[in-house]
């Protein structure tokens, strides 16, 4: 079950640095509101979780968190995912990417917060996806 | 040649070195009152980032986004896409 690292003390500690790296990732990204932090910063660092799993565990338990097929379309749902956000606020409000009337039954104070909560989740989706297919791509002859 | 005659034309028009002009006057105050009443969000950074300024962040995000595929069309082959 050894990696490609064949060294026993880099397969231990990146199994146990992995999930913290992960949880931190969606620490950062949904407490954007109150700390510093946000979509890029939590995109980038949970794309770096699964890069440090593709580079120290096997090939199939990496794929199994996020193939490079997963990637490409998870890239692809986040910018989806801005883009009608705005198509949306633009048909209720008439400015492009105006939230104050997302949801109509919360206040005009919650839908910025939600809207600004729905963005920043699609912009650390594009984020991710990007750098683990980036990382792919130029890695693939190693495979 | 021709944007480069209108920006010649448009040069005249920039405020003055270090003199204070009306587009960087009042924002900034107003951005530090208001992002809290109006977004519910402590983060003044993110306030500005992602609800004021949200069409450039939108920007931001395709820059990455065709990066990536602009890598995937060049170096890419027939596995991923």
């Amino acid at each position: 079950m050894k990696g490609p690292t064949k060294s026993i003390v880099v397969d231990i500690i990146s199994r146990i640095l992995i999930p913290c790296i992960f949880t931190f990732g969606f620490y950062v990204l949904f407490f954007g509101h109150e700390s510093p932090g946000g979509g890029f910063q939590g995109g980038a660092l949970i794309a770096a979780g699964i890069i440090l799993s593709r580079m120290t565990l096997p090939l199939k338990e990496s794929m199994d968190m996020m193939s490079d097929k997963q990637a490409l379309h998870i890239a692809s749902i986040g910018i989806f995912v801005y883009f009608f956000v705005g198509i949306i606020s633009f048909y209720q409000t008439g400015n492009y990417l105006d939230y104050s009337n997302l949801i109509p039954s919360l206040g005009e104070t919650m839908n910025h917060y939600w809207g600004i909560m729905i963005v920043e989740i699609g912009v650390a989706l594009c984020v991710a996806g990007t750098m683990v297919l980036m990382f792919d791509v130029l890695a693939e002859e190693y495979n | 040649m021709f944007l480069g005659l209108i920006l010649i034309f448009a040069e005249k028009d920039i405020p003055e070195f270090g003199k204070q002009s009306v587009v960087h006057e009042n924002i900034n105050k107003t951005y530090i009152e208001e992002s809290y009443k109006k977004t519910h969000t402590k983060n003044v950074v993110t306030a500005v980032l992602a609800d004021w300024r949200s069409i450039d962040t939108f920007g931001e995000t395709m820059v990455i986004f065709v990066a990536g595929m602009a890598i995937l069309l060049i170096l890419g082959t027939k596995k991923i896409s």
